[in-house]
């Protein structure tokens, strides 16, 4: 009786292990339904003759040539790490600067009265018409394409992280204290993972900002990446290599998006309600 | 014999025009070893200041705290604290944060997991060790605080208001299981609560402060057998005494109000038939 009840229940739980794995990849993969949908539509009223393939190439034909160029045109993959590294260099460095300034100014409060002001004017400076200006100083090339991604990233890690700083709960200080965590505990122990549901939120936003911003500056200024790409193919009127290039841009935001960004914020999601 | 004193603790708060406003005055008393203190006073008199004083979270303005003899000027690691919205880590389970007093000390990983699992055990806690404090109740949530509190074998457990925001029911359990915890281990409480029935189920000795600034109005040297039950004679008694000492402090404040519900509950006005 005791085995048979027992392995029952084990059953039940394994189908309820099941189903839970099945409504989380389902979940995660919902949003490939509109996505499809839409490029089926463009595939058929390509197929239809609705649209000219001179104006708009297939969907169908774009992948195949982003799959051939993956497979034999190096400078197509090589043109996208180009990219990927400008944009991680530029969060990395963001970091860097952002928090101990969010830290400074969300504990002090006459610090941050006196500094952030002047960071939401800077913060709120459109970054694409500051651009001319870092060409003019640093000219056409990476050191102007990573000022920019770290200036870029900077303000929505900056807010973010000073906002996670300024909501932990005084008596949590006390609490460190209390159990003689002071100095450098202080931060691993408290502040960094008081505030990593913040730290998420403020990496994400300044990747997404800087996937549009690095684009934009490879084009303006012929720095090498994928913009630079896409705007060579455009210039020499081969569309369906222009818009690889963008299907493998977006290919990458989703596939970070899901194995990166969504997996540490499951991981948080299990104490931060 | 005495374990921690407070000698003459006055602490002053400078005010927008430079002017330094009393929070605490000349505040002497001091602890035995194994001695259950309660200090009571109305509402914002600085009850709290003074337990972090103790705490060495903040410096006295004057005077000073002493530890066995030694000046109290930062956090001690024999004295531990439990605090009244619990104040636990978010992002560690119950395990990790009754560990987290001896993690700071550097107590290696082995040796605190076993002591945290002793407490877990001692608390009631056993099945929730992976659970998160989002998902415990505020009774068990306190419970988790005292385990991280007791887990560094401190000589002196401070307790700001830690019954106040759990439900009457679950609190006055949990005041009976500290109770327990106390009389089996040889370590000093001191409980700063607005609570006269908690104070005078619970202390030894009750220092009754004054409105602000604060200054020791009276110490109360609680005569009663323990275990105290709150429907006692003797133990009604007791409280109308305290009530009254305490009264005069009350006007103006939230804190009278509360304590009339007290005394009402408990039937005060029916005292003279005992």
């Amino acid at each position: 009786m005791g085995s048979v009840r027992k392995t029952t229940l084990k059953a039940g739980k394994k189908a309820l292990a099941l189903s839970s794995i099945f409504s989380v990849r389902f979940e995660n993969l919902s949003f490939l339904i509109p996505l499809s949908l839409m490029l089926l539509f463009w595939e058929f009223s390509l197929r239809l003759n609705i649209i000219s393939p001179e104006v708009l190439p297939a969907p169908s034909q774009i992948l195949s040539v982003l799959l051939l160029n993956l497979l034999v045109k190096p400078e197509f993959t090589i043109s996208l790490f180009e990219s990927l590294l400008t944009i991680t260099m530029g969060i990395v460095v963001a970091i860097l600067l952002a928090l101990p300034l969010a830290i400074v100014t969300g504990l002090k409060t006459r610090i941050d009265s006196s500094v952030t002001p002047l960071m939401m004017v800077v913060g709120a400076l459109p970054d694409v018409a500051l651009m001319p200006f870092f060409i003019y100083w640093f000219g056409k090339g990476t050191a102007t394409a990573l000022l920019i991604a770290v200036m870029v990233a900077f303000f929505p890690l900056f807010f973010t992280l000073r906002e996670g700083v300024k909501h932990i709960p005084s008596d949590y200080f006390h609490v460190a204290f209390v159990f003689n965590a002071g100095g450098l505990k202080l931060f691993t122990k408290l502040i960094f993972p008081a505030i990593l549901p913040q730290f998420i939120t403020g990496v994400r936003l300044a990747y997404e900002f800087l996937w549009e911003v690095i684009l934009a500056v490879e084009v303006i200024a012929r720095i090498h990446g994928v913009g630079f790409l896409i705007n060579l193919a455009v210039g020499e009127g081969s569309l369906t290599q222009a818009f690889a290039g963008i299907f493998m841009v977006g290919i990458v935001v989703i596939l970070v998006d899901r194995l990166v960004f969504q997996v540490i914020e499951s991981r948080v999601k299990r104490w931060h309600d | 014999m005495r374990i921690l004193e407070a000698r003459n603790v006055a602490k002053y708060h400078k005010t927008f025009n430079g002017k330094h406003s009393p929070t605490l005055e000349k505040i002497s008393f001091d602890v035995k070893k194994k001695e259950f203190l309660c200090i009571v006073g109305p509402s914002g008199c600085g009850k709290s200041t003074l337990l972090k004083i103790l705490a060495g979270l903040e410096r006295p303005s004057e005077g000073e705290v002493r530890l066995y003899g030694e000046p109290v000027l930062s956090p001690h690691p024999k004295i531990s604290m439990v605090f009244q919205n619990f104040a636990l880590f978010p992002w560690r389970t119950v395990i990790q944060n009754i560990e987290f007093g001896l993690e700071t000390q550097g107590v290696p990983k082995t040796v605190r997991r076993k002591i945290a699992e002793e407490l877990v055990n001692l608390m009631g806690l056993k099945g929730y060790e992976n659970a998160y404090p989002k998902d415990l109740s505020g009774g068990m949530r306190q419970r988790v605080a005292i385990a991280r509190a007791l887990a560094v074998d401190p000589d002196i457990v401070l307790m700001d208001e830690a019954f106040s925001a759990i439900d009457e029911y679950t609190a006055q359990i949990l005041r009976s299981e500290v109770l327990e915890l106390w009389e089996d281990y040889d370590k000093s409480f001191i409980l700063v609560t607005h609570n006269l029935a908690e104070a005078l189920e619970m202390g030894d000795r009750i220092i009754i402060l004054t409105r602000k600034p604060a200054k020791v109005k009276h110490v109360y040297h609680v005569n009663l057998k323990r275990p105290r039950r709150r429907s006692q004679p003797q133990f009604l008694k007791c409280l109308k005494e305290l009530f009254t000492i305490l009264e005069n402090e009350l006007e103006h404040t939230i804190v009278r109000h509360k304590l009339k519900s007290i005394y009402e509950h408990h039937k005060l006005d029916d005292m003279e038939s005992y």
